[in-house]
């Protein structure tokens, strides 16, 4: 048994309100993740071929990077908090693979911004995108691995050296790319979701609006291809263990996003952006929630003991004060950057 | 030991971190003090109708923004990282006590990236006074991350009254806490100075306008200095004993004691050149160099923090081998071997066939020597152990092994059996050549 036992401090609350706000961060991240895991290759392959709509992907870049990465810190922070007995192993098995993830990820956004900045943009673009693929499939095998604790001792057997290890395994199966396949179907989604919703914006240029059209369907329906192709597959590994009402919740989506964006391409307009968007956002939210409670569940029946909660409430009490007057500032600064964006016609990153 | 233990040759794992946290804090410090400086340069120019110095001042946001969001950002991420990676027992501990203490946190980041990247991209589109809160706005998100941070990393060297069980506020609130904020904000002015200058130093612009911005930031440098120069003062008081008898002891902690003080006096020295003499002595070269010796003062400042805690990791609570202090007798009753599921599997995995009995205690050496000593020493490298045990003879060893706390307050109590103690000496012993003097 080498999962580690619990430890004398414990959780500071209930399990169930870290596992509502490492699901609600999941979801945010999911948001901006998407975005860029699918919309960076479709910009670097538009390029040449779609001018505007690329440019307006990478231009969105920047944006989805510094947000994606700030709301990714919050569902491995309560992850952590929750399951760090087998979180940390896991992780420790994969170091290098793991600690890779940050150089990667930063020349990732340092070519975003060179994209968006119209520097090599295809070259920055394709580096970045196959960086951003390659950190997506260790996420998953790191989520995976830490769900899979019977299979540490083989690994171990493998990477074992004086006692301690040498963390160059990747856990690399079929249940890892699988799992990655789906997110990249949902983020295929999201790109369309957005090139709609950009092409309608105010003041958009018809040239913009006439290259994002056929495009819209193109990606959706690949999202759902791909999407429906590993989801199919991955049903069958043992560690898709979903309750049903949560596969049709989370396969329901991305058909629906499939059909808006074709209604969308046959008659565009704001509206039918608006229901596309919509859709899409509830689809993630659909597989962010039940991807949150396939793990939550896998790695329930992992652990050893149920932890200690102390029952301390004073820091959830800061917690909450400093989210009320962050909304708060954030609301002022929204309402300000509305008025200015609809003041003008939308600036360049060129400043 | 709850955990498996990750080895880095040369370096040491727990050597990664400041690898990644030097950089990360000399951006970071730059990315609040620079915040201020920004927002009161700007707000200025406005209020005078400087349209020179709002041009260079634009540019400068621009490479802050992209310096601090993504370089600051990532890094920022890379230090939880490695500390996952490195001191797991350590990670999950400060993890479960602290963990709405990085929430607020967060919520912090997102005003901070808000408001950073609505002052550079509604630059002219917005009114003067709306601009000039969205700066303030950025600085004073970005000195309460600072605040949130520093309540954390302190409690690491000062654990004050807390036990398991005690409060947030308990932890949150130690002796160190205030003085390391005071430290960081002067730090963060003074490098914002710094940092800012070199933009300047790197922009063509109008003679005026250059000399009251370098005026202007020199001041809050000083005034930085100020404030850094009182949090030292309150650090040095409240540093536990064990950490104030490292600082005397160590020849690297002496060394980087000089470096912080020396690196301090330069720098107050070239802040008051830049605010009575302007722009005359204001170059490229010059500039840079200034940024390196602040660099060298953050270095040296992080590198006694850390080497002042040893052996702790969290000060009272969690030791350099990732155990909890209360639990040194339970193991050592024990033995490591029994206490640690992943060094008895790591163990039996590197067994080989008809292996005698010998070889096996040797094997078991090495694999104590990965779990023990490993997390401060490479074999080879920082802190090398084959350097170190090379001119000492077996009894040696043994002796200090056996009384290992009291060789160093670096140190932590030697926690494994006496099987594991011999093993652990006949591994060393292939390289203490004293053995020929015997």
């Amino acid at each position: 048994m080498l999962i580690p036992p619990p430890d004398p401090i414990g959780l500071p609350v209930s399990p169930a309100i870290l596992v509502a706000l490492k699901t609600a961060g999941f979801f945010l991240h999911a948001l901006c993740m998407t975005l860029w895991l699918a919309g960076m290759p479709a910009a670097a392959l538009l390029h040449r071929s779609r001018p505007r709509v690329a440019g307006r992907l990478f231009r969105a870049m920047p944006f989805a990077f510094a947000f994606g990465i700030n709301a990714g810190i919050v569902p491995l922070l309560f992850l952590q908090t929750l399951h760090p007995e087998l979180f940390f192993p896991a992780t420790i098995l994969q170091a290098w693979p793991w600690l890779l993830v940050i150089p990667l990820v930063l020349l990732s956004y340092a070519a975003a911004y060179l994209a968006a900045f119209g520097k090599w943009p295809a070259a920055a673009g394709g580096m970045a995108s196959a960086l951003l693929a390659w950190t997506g499939i260790t996420f998953s095998a790191a989520m995976t691995l830490s769900a899979s604790p019977d299979s540490w001792p083989a690994v171990l057997a493998t990477q074992a050296d004086a006692g301690a290890v040498r963390g160059l395994y990747l856990h690399l199966d079929a249940t890892v790319l699988l799992r990655f396949g789906m997110v990249a179907g949902l983020a295929l989604g999201t790109v369309a979701a957005f090139l709609a919703l950009d092409a309608q914006g105010r003041n958009r240029e018809e040239a913009v609006r006439a290259e994002a059209r056929p495009l819209v369907p193109a990606f959706a329906l690949a999202g759902l291809a791909l999407f429906g192709g590993c989801g199919l597959a991955y049903a069958g590994r043992p560690l898709a263990t979903l309750p049903t009402p949560w596969i049709v919740l989370s396969a329901a989506g991305m058909p629906l996003v499939a059909l808006a964006a074709v209604a969308y391409a046959w008659k565009p307009s704001r509206g039918a952006a608006l229901a596309l968007g919509g859709l899409q956002i509830a689809a993630i939210g659909l597989n962010a929630v039940s991807r949150q409670v396939e793990q939550g569940l896998a790695m329930a029946a992992a652990s050893p003991a149920a932890p200690l909660v102390r029952n301390e409430w004073e820091s959830l009490a800061l917690f909450l004060a400093v989210f009320v007057a962050g909304s708060v500032v954030l609301a002022w600064m929204g309402r300000v950057i509305a008025r200015a964006w609809r003041a003008a016609p939308a600036p360049t990153p060129h400043g | 030991m709850d955990f498996p233990v990750w080895l880095v040759e040369i370096l040491t794992a727990p050597m990664l971190i400041p690898a990644i946290a030097v950089p990360h804090v000399i951006v970071a410090m730059f990315a609040v003090g620079g915040g201020f400086l920004l927002a009161d340069l700007v707000a200025r120019a406005r209020r005078e109708g400087r349209e020179e110095s709002l041009r260079l001042l634009r540019g400068q946001t621009r490479a802050f923004m992209l310096l601090s969001l993504v370089f600051g950002a990532v890094t920022g991420v890379g230090i939880w990282w490695t500390i996952g990676l490195t001191s797991p027992e350590t990670t999950r501990d400060l993890i479960r006590i602290f963990v709405f203490g990085w929430a607020a946190e967060w919520v912090v980041f997102v005003v901070e990236i808000v408001s950073l990247m609505a002052f550079y991209y509604l630059w002219d589109r917005v009114t003067p006074r709306e601009h000039a809160i969205l700066g303030w706005i950025y600085a004073a998100a970005a000195w309460v991350s600072l605040v949130l941070i520093t309540g954390i990393t302190s409690f690491m060297l000062t654990s004050g009254s807390w036990r398991p069980g005690a409060g947030f506020f308990t932890a949150y609130l130690n002796p160190s806490f205030v003085p390391q904020v005071l430290i960081r904000t002067g730090g963060s002015l003074v490098l914002g100075a710094l940092g800012l200058g070199l933009m300047l130093s790197l922009q063509a612009g109008a003679a005026g306008d250059r000399e009251r911005m370098l005026r202007r930031m020199s001041l809050w440098g000083m005034a930085g200095m100020g404030i850094l120069l009182a949090g030292a003062a309150g650090y040095a008081l409240a540093l536990p004993d064990h950490a104030r008898l490292n600082l005397v002891r160590a020849p690297i902690l002496n060394a980087m004691t000089a470096a912080a003080a020396g690196s301090g006096a330069v720098i107050l020295a070239a802040l008051a050149v830049g605010f009575f003499a302007g722009t005359r002595w204001l170059n490229p070269p010059y500039a840079l160099l200034l940024v390196l010796v602040g660099a060298v003062g953050v270095t040296a400042g992080e590198f006694l923090r850390e080497g002042a805690r040893k052996p702790h990791r969290i000060e009272r609570q969690v030791l350099a081998p990732g155990l909890r202090a209360a639990d040194v007798e339970t193991i050592r009753a024990r033995g490591l071997v029994a206490a640690s599921p992943w060094l008895r599997e790591g163990l039996a995995a590197g067994a080989a066939p008809g292996e005698d009995g010998a070889r096996r205690r040797v094997r078991l050496g090495e694999a104590v020597f990965s779990y023990h000593c490993a997390a401060c020493h490479a074999h080879v490298g920082y802190n090398g152990i084959v350097p170190i045990v090379q001119p000492w003879t077996p009894e040696l060893l043994a002796d200090t092994i056996r009384n290992l706390h009291r060789v160093s307050p670096a140190m932590p109590p030697w926690v494994g059996n006496e099987t594991e103690r011999e093993a652990l000496v006949a591994y060393l012993s292939q390289y203490a050549k004293g053995r020929a003097a015997d």
